[in-house]
């Protein structure tokens, strides 16, 4: 079974609006049911989680009724972090779910993945164990103590830049949390960096640059002109 | 004097059309004109330097003429990579510019460059020496060895990501270019990695998360959809040059947000 975790309990101050961003509308339904509306059509996925912020479960259920999300089966409450959110959904799942199964976690913020990255990242993780969905970087990176200079360059062929979804195991996933917590690896933003702080290699899938995160007003307008270009309105 | 050096010496092997992406038309206007326009109505910028892919020189001229851009003044041969197009065009100006000019480094395929961050590039490179405009960066970052696995991430807060504008001294960075020459140094995209290899110390200046680099034609789709954004004026824009319209700053001491 591959089932889908969406990543909804992101309280992000950066944001600045009351509305948390995952929750914020767009053409008059919040940004999280484009994000669920993609797993529901997706034929590869069996099943949606919703890991939500504290006090936002009721909308989340109540739009997912009316946008006929019926794949939804839980919506449990997040962490403070990406990893203690991740934890929450991995132990969940393994109450009912098989250690053999499939989960996708994928944050709700990035509502414009396509299904082509979806099925990669559920590809490479059969094949190798996991699928980090990455891109690689147009921009190059220089390290900086201050934000003001610069001190090293790094090419931006040595990195990838890491997005969401990414794809593992359901019980490997449930160890490697269990080791991270032995090893006092706490408060993670992402999975994939608790992972590699284990001294694992991670395994990228195929990322895109159209996979926009909303972090910002200006990426939310970024989104509207997406999705009304891939719907043909521009 | 400040001169806008524009990098056009691309051939575009990613897009994987024979048009170089930088001539690729949207909406009936080459994607480097509306780079060119940029700076043609920048009112801090004297002049326009073009290194240009060869065979395409003419193309550039008549495209520029018939979209006003009468800052365009030179047109020089590009070189194989970024260093060497824009050492092309730096030695172009050896008899023109005086060694505290200012040169603001800028890719043909970086479209949607603003006045705001023309502005602080140039002012940061008037204060400090250099301006590269960057932002921090959203996502985390992995590095790799082989790009099919990675190990060690980076902590987001530690890194910039670098575009261009870049602004600099014109005797500095002519002396950058050809100090790199002597050393060996060859295969840099942009001046700041060969700055940096020769010891300067860089300043960053505000750049945007909208001032994507077009390589592919996915790039072309988020291109389109950035350029309606712009005309959208339900978008209320600050004045100040560095916050965004969610008021976030976008450069400054990185902060942990939790």
């Amino acid at each position: 079974m591959n089932i889908a975790v969406i990543l909804a309990a992101g309280a992000d101050p950066t944001f600045r609006m009351d509305i948390p961003k995952q929750f914020v509308n767009v053409y008059n339904r919040p940004v999280i049911v484009y994000t669920m509306e993609t797993f529901q059509q997706h034929p590869e996925i069996d099943a949606i989680m919703v890991a939500c912020l504290k006090g936002w479960e009721s909308m989340v259920e109540a739009y997912a009724k009316q946008f006929d999300i019926t794949k939804l089966e839980w919506v449990i409450q997040g962490g403070g972090f990406g990893q203690e959110t991740s934890k929450r959904a991995v132990d969940r799942l393994a109450e009912e779910c098989d250690g053999g199964d499939i989960i996708i976690l994928h944050d709700a913020i990035r509502p414009l993945v396509s299904h082509n990255v979806i099925s990669d990242s559920i590809d490479t993780c059969k094949r190798k164990g996991m699928g980090i969905a990455a891109v690689t970087s147009m921009d190059n990176v220089m390290m900086t103590d201050d934000g003001v200079t610069g001190k090293l360059s790094i090419s931006r062929h040595a990195f990838r830049r890491i997005q969401t979804p990414q794809t593992y195991f359901l019980g490997e996933l449930k160890k490697a949390h269990e080791e991270a917590l032995e090893k006092g690896i706490r408060n993670e933003n992402d999975t994939n960096n608790m992972i590699s702080r284990l001294g694992r290699n991670v395994y990228f899938s195929k990322g895109s640059d159209l996979n926009l995160k909303i972090n910002t007003v200006e990426d939310v307008a970024m989104f509207k002109a997406l999705y009304a270009m891939k719907n043909g309105d521009i | 004097m400040n001169i806008a050096l524009i990098l056009a010496g691309g051939s575009g092997s990613r897009t994987e059309q024979s048009v170089p992406k930088q001539f690729i038309s949207i909406d009936e206007k080459p994607i480097i004109i509306y780079t060119l326009e940029a700076f043609q109505n920048h009112s801090g910028v004297d002049g326009i330097i073009v290194s240009c892919i060869d065979g395409w020189h003419d193309v550039l001229r008549g495209y520029a003429s018939a979209a006003g851009i009468d800052k365009l003044r030179w047109v020089v041969d590009g070189g194989e990579n970024g260093q060497a197009s824009a050492r092309n065009a730096l030695l172009a100006l050896e008899t023109i510019c005086e060694e505290d000019d200012i040169i603001i480094i800028h890719d043909a395929v970086r479209p949607m460059i603003s006045e705001e961050i023309i502005t602080d590039c140039i002012a940061k490179a008037e204060e400090c020496g250099s301006g590269l405009s960057a932002i921090r960066c959203q996502e985390t970052i992995m590095m790799t060895e082989n790009g099919r696995c990675g190990h060690a991430g980076i902590d987001r807060n530690d890194i910039m990501r670098v575009q261009t504008p870049q602004a600099y001294r014109y005797g500095r960075v002519l002396w950058a270019h050809k100090e790199a020459l002597k050393r060996g140094i060859t295969n840099a995209v942009y001046t700041n990695t060969l700055m940096m290899e020769l010891g300067e110390e860089l300043y960053f200046s505000c750049g945007s998360n909208k001032n994507i680099k077009i390589t592919t034609l996915e790039d072309i789709d988020i291109f389109k959809a950035l350029y309606a954004t712009k005309r959208d004026t339900w978008l209320k824009r600050k004045n100040s040059g560095c916050m965004d319209s969610a008021g976030i700053e976008s450069i400054g001491k990185p902060h942990h947000v939790r």
